[in-house]
This record gives structure tokens, sequence and C-alpha cells, in this order.
């Protein structure tokens, strides 16, 4: 390895094969580098056509972007192997940062590509990524990088996501990702799990596929509805589906909603009840700082249980 | 007599020299390999694409260095049958697609301890001790009882030491037809096969490896017609269309083969499981209906169907026994609280105290 200075025309950045990043930002590095230079040489392969990329790929698009066409690089002889590379990326970045999901996949596709075997690189680079070693997980982040769509890949290079919620989201076809990949972007961690078990799961229920699901009336009127926010449209997404996934528990709690709203209920007595309507208990809280306002409360409730709507918060019965 | 094929077996060194260890590498012609410990397992099973059911196919035999009897750990607030569980078998060959086992379990393989010798040591001294009356003791909580008999000869060795106990029970919870050597055996009140029962349909599509209803039943009334106590657990009861009818047709079968007073005990248990193996259920039995019903997710972190949707279903399954076998047979209720308990069984335990003695044999009640 050498240390040259070269145009930066020289290098072809059109050769990807080393950059695990679906998209860049280099924005930062960017006013750095015209505040004191580039610190780092970039690494680079020398080829018969000129030079490959292996390494710097946000300080070489600064660089570019601040006009500097001379850049010092440090070159790797040709015989150097993909593989002997591609291990110096994924050492570089891990050893400052955590990889995307994205970027993850990249370099476990990389790697097997370039004569990695799928147990070695389970074996001694799952621990590394902190991935779980297993081999659906293998599967899935190789299929992602040979075969996801490039908005699924930028996706996982943004956001935060459970493997097995992944693992349900890439059996989506690409229609039914492209739909949803931005209100999930814009939705919490826990919330986009949500979204994708209660599409898989209702999908499941009804024999539909999630197209079909994401087609109906309903849903098209959340998802072109232009009022709401992303963030807003995952929230009454999860909504709905939850609806249609636990219909009785669902229903259950909007009559409680319902009655309490019927029965003039105190805003400032809180009514409590089991979400799983496991426990037939209901539970009151409410604060008082004199005995007046104790019987004021008091005298309320008494009113309010005399009404024969009252019954309708008890019990819950399968006949409902 | 249903056997399962391994494809490998691993022994650690240390359980080399154990006589369990030669039975078994008699009785078994799957390759051999020894290890110093399980690593080496799980690094093989890391590239399978379905551990668990590759797993299924892997014998480990080692040590127990633990303690070879728990008490059954249930789940909080519900009532206890006080049940006690035998760990020397972890896993189980018979691939039914609701077992908890598959979350509960950390290994996917099956583990036999082969120490046999502290284990009898440890009933031994439990035996002598003074064990409330009726107090059951079973392996079928961590594996089935009875699947993997052809290979260690274990109930057999642990029918014997039951046999002189005046007070614990020792039952075998099986899915398997492996019954052959206790034909020759007298009975002993202290000794119980159960069998689990479900719907033909379910067990059709979610027991795979496990003989088909009829003939577990017919198993059991082999056994009762030596004198042989039995019992039935329907337990996952599950909820599809023909649940009713289906329910209603085995527990028919098991009254016109077993008689009602060699039936020791009924439990009915509604399909639960713990969120942990919603994932595993989904990544191995994608298109199973019956995990999609509607569930909450009770206090002890389960998935149940609603509380009202059980009573009804408990309750249908106590009118067809009580129709069919009589109003003698004792029930209970797993993992159930005691209002459900009161709501179907009309009666609301205490706890362990009221339980127990509910499965004494009948000349001691």
């Amino acid at each position: 390895m050498k240390l040259l200075f070269i145009e930066l025309k020289q290098i072809n950045l059109e050769e990807k094969k080393f950059c695990l990043s679906p998209s860049l930002d280099y924005k930062a590095l960017q006013t750095s580098i015209a505040r004191i230079g580039l610190l780092i040489p970039p690494l680079v392969k020398a080829t018969k056509e000129g030079f490959i990329l292996v390494s710097g790929w946000k300080r070489v698009l600064a660089c570019s972007e601040l006009n500097i066409m001379i850049l010092p690089v440090i070159v790797a002889p040709e015989e150097t192997g993909d593989l002997d590379l591609i291990l110096r990326v994924i050492e570089e970045n891990l050893t400052i940062r955590r990889l995307s999901l994205a970027e993850k996949a990249e370099a476990i596709y990389r790697l097997n590509i370039f004569g990695l075997s799928k147990e070695k690189i389970m074996s001694d680079f799952f621990p590394r990524l902190a991935l779980p070693q297993k081999k659906e997980y293998f599967v899935l982040l190789h299929q992602i990088a040979s075969k996801g769509s490039e908005e699924l890949k930028k996706f996982l290079h943004k956001v935060e996501i459970s493997l097995e919620a992944l693992s349900l989201l890439s059996s989506f076809s690409s229609d039914s990702q492209a739909k949803l990949l931005p209100l999930l972007e814009a939705s919490t961690y826990s919330r986009r799990r949500e979204i994708i078990f209660l599409l898989y799961e209702l999908a499941q229920k009804n024999g539909l596929s999630i197209n079909k699901i994401l087609e109906t009336e309903e849903v098209r009127a959340i998802l072109e509805n232009n009022r709401l926010t992303l963030r807003l449209k995952g929230e009454a997404l999860a909504g709905w589906l939850k609806r249609k996934r636990y219909p009785l528990i669902s229903y259950w709690e909007e009559e409680i909603k319902q009655t309490l709203k019927e029965l003039a209920w105190p805003e400032e007595v809180d009514l409590f009840y089991d979400p799983t309507f496991e426990k037939a208990e209901l539970r009151l809280s409410f604060s008082f700082q004199q005995p007046e306002q104790f019987v004021q409360y008091v005298d309320r409730l008494k009113e309010i249980a005399q009404k024969p709507i009252f019954l309708k918060l008890f019990r819950r019965t399968l006949n409902e | 007599m249903n056997n399962f094929s391994f494809r490998q077996i691993f022994i650690q060194r240390e359980a080399l020299n154990f006589p369990l260890t030669a039975r078994i590498l008699a009785r078994c012609q799957a390759p051999i390999e020894i290890i110093e410990d399980s690593r080496a397992i799980k690094e093989e099973l890391a590239s399978c694409p379905d551990p668990i059911g590759e797993g299924k196919k892997i014998l480990y035999l080692t040590l127990q260095k633990g303690k070879f009897i728990k008490p059954c750990p249930c789940s909080p607030r519900v009532i206890s049958c006080g049940y006690l569980i035998i760990n020397s078998i972890m896993g189980c060959p018979i691939d039914c697609s609701y077992c908890v086992l598959q979350a509960y379990l950390s290994d996917p393989w099956i583990t036999i301890f082969v120490n046999e010798d502290r284990l009898e040591n440890s009933l031994r001294f439990l035996l002598k001790d003074s064990l409330p009356a009726g107090l059951r003791i079973g392996t079928g909580e961590l594996s089935d009882s009875l699947a993997l008999e052809y290979l260690t000869g274990q109930a057999e060795r642990l029918t014997q030491l039951f046999y002189r106990s005046c007070r614990a029970i020792l039952e075998f919870k099986t899915k398997t037809i492996n019954i052959e050597p206790w034909l020759s055996w007298p009975p002993s009140p202290q000794i119980v096969f159960a069998w689990s029962l479900n719907a033909d349909t379910i067990a059709r599509e979610e027991e795979k490896g496990a003989p088909p209803i009829e003939e577990r039943i017919e198993a059991a009334g082999r056994l009762a017609s030596k004198g042989y106590s039995v019992a039935f657990h329907f337990d996952p009861l599950i909820y599809f269309n023909k649940w009713e009818e289906e329910y209603e047709l085995v527990i028919k079968q098991v009254f016109s083969l077993v008689p009602r007073e060699l039936i020791r005990w009924i439990s009915l248990g509604c399909l639960r499981y713990p969120e942990e193996l919603r994932s595993i259920i989904f990544s191995r039995f994608p298109n199973k209906a019956i995990f999609i019903s509607e569930m909450v997710i009770g206090q002890d972190g389960k998935f149940r169907y609603f509380k009202p949707l059980r009573l009804k279903i408990f309750t249908r399954i106590y009118e067809m026994i009580s129709d069919f076998g009589g109003d003698k047979i004792p029930l209970y209720l797993c993992m159930e609280d005691d209002e459900v308990w009161q709501l179907v069984l009309k009666k609301r335990p205490a706890g362990r105290k009221d339980i127990i003695p509910l499965f004494l044999p009948p000349a001691i009640k």
C-alpha cells in the first residue's frame, strides 16, 4: 500500500462494490473539510481501468462538492483480493460507529460473494454486528442486499426495526412495501412493529394479501389523507388494523368509552378497567381536598349508578 | 409402538460411562460424536433454516448437575395443581405447532440426562419424606413421558420406584402408544398413564409425529383393561369451526373404551402461549389459522382467548364429560384463576392443599 496524490476524476465512482451504505450524508464532513482540509486519505484499489474507491465515500464526495480535484489516497495494489478489501471497509466502520441494518445486510452479502462461507460469516461476524446467529437472519439479510428494493435499503439505513418485523415486512410485495415504507419510517419503533405484525396477522386471518388490505377503501382513505402527517397516518392505520384484528376487544373498549360519555362521567374521576378484560373489577380514582368535595363526587357517582346504562360498564359477554 | 429417527447423537465426554448411555447407543443407530460441551451442537444448528425442527433429530447425552425434581412453574395469579416435574429429558421428538417448549427451552435439541442413579436417589429420598398424599410427579412437562422409552427404558425404572410409594403418584403424560412393557405388569394405583387428547382435526394438523387420537384412546383402553389407572389432558383446547362436535366425538370415544372408574383425573386447558412463541410460530408454521384467533395477553404475559370464550369452551367440555362420564371424575383447570374455577367447576380451591387430594386413589379418598 502506498500513499499517492491523484486526480479525483481518476477514481471510478460508478463502481460501488465496496460501498455499504445505500445513501450517503456527507454535509457535516463537507463543512469540516472546507474548514481544515481532508485529514484521512481514502483507500482505493488500483485496476487497469483506473482506481476503484474502497473506503472513504463521504470524504471523496465531499471533496468533489468542494471542487478539491487532487486527493491524497492510499492505494491497494491490484492483486489485493476483494475479500481483503471489504474486510478493511467493515473493520474501519465497525470501530468508529454502528452499522445500519442496510449496511449490515450489504456487509454480509459482500463477504459472501467475495468468498467467505455462510458459516464463517455467522460465527465471526454476526456477534460483531450484534445479530443473533441464526441462519434465517443470514438468508433474510442476504436477500435484502441482493434483491431488496432501493427504497427498502434506504429505509433500513435510516430506521431501527426488529429482525422479526423485518422478516415479515420483506415477505410483503414490493407494491405493499412502497406504500408502507414512508409511514413506517415516520413511526416509532414499536408502532412500526405493531403495524407490520397486525397487517401480517390480519392477512392470515382473512386470507387476503397485504396489498388487498392496503387497497381497501378505509385504508386508502387514511393513506391518501393529505391533512394527516405520515406519523399520524401510521397511528390511524395501526388503530384501524387493531380494530379489524381484535374486533371484540375494540368493540368493548369503544363501548366503555361511549357509555362513559352517555353517563356524563365526571372528567376528574378516573375509571380503570383491565385492558384484557380478564378481571371483572373496575377501579376509581379521584382527588379531593375538602370533605364537601368528597361528598359531591360520591353523590354524583351515586346518581350515575342509578342510570340503567351504568350496568353496561360491567361484565362483557360474547353475545354482545 | 412408534419410534423416532435421529440423525446424530452427541455425547458429552463425562456422560460416556453411564449405563443409560450404553442402553441408548445399543438401541439407536445414529452416528455418534463425543464432545466437551453443547457448543458444537449450537454451532451446527445455527446454520439450519429451522433449528427447532432439526433439533428434534439430535440427541445430546449429558449429566444433570442441577436439580432433577422441580415444582411445575405454572403461571402467576392462577391456581396451581401442585405438580412436581422430573427433569430427566428436555425436548420432544413430536413436533406440535402450539408446543410451548419451542420458546421455553433454550436448546432446541433433545437432552437426555444419563446420570439416572442420581435421579433415582433423589426420588427415593423424596418418597421417604412426608409428601402430601396425592402429590403428582411426572416426566411429561419438558418432554413426552413415553416417546423415547424405546431408547431409555426410564419410565419402566421409575415405575419400579413408585410401585411401593403410598403417597406420591407418578404420572406418565404422553401422546404416544408406547405402553407394551406395562401390559405384563400388575397395576399400581401410584402409577397413572395420562394421554394428551385433542379434536381429531387439531391432532392431525397440529401434532406432527403423534399417533392419531383413536390410537391413543385405544392404548388407554388396553392399559385400563389390565386394571391401570389412566388420565386425560384436553390441553390445549382450541376454538375452531367444528370444535364442539369434534371434542364431543373424542369424549364419547374415551368413555366407550375406558371404564370411568379407572379415569383418575381429567384436566382442561385452553390454548395459550407466551409472546416469545409468536414469532417462532410465524416462522415455523406460517399458515396456521389457530394462532390468528382474537387473543389477549394476560397478566402472566401469555396470549389467551378472552375469558368469556374460555368460559364457554370449558363449560361445554365439562358438560360433555359429565354427560358421558358422570360427575365423579376429578376435573381441574390448567393455568386458570379462581374466578374461572368457580364459574366452570363450581368450586374455588384455596390452593394446592385443596387440589392435591383430588388425585388420591379412589380407595384412599
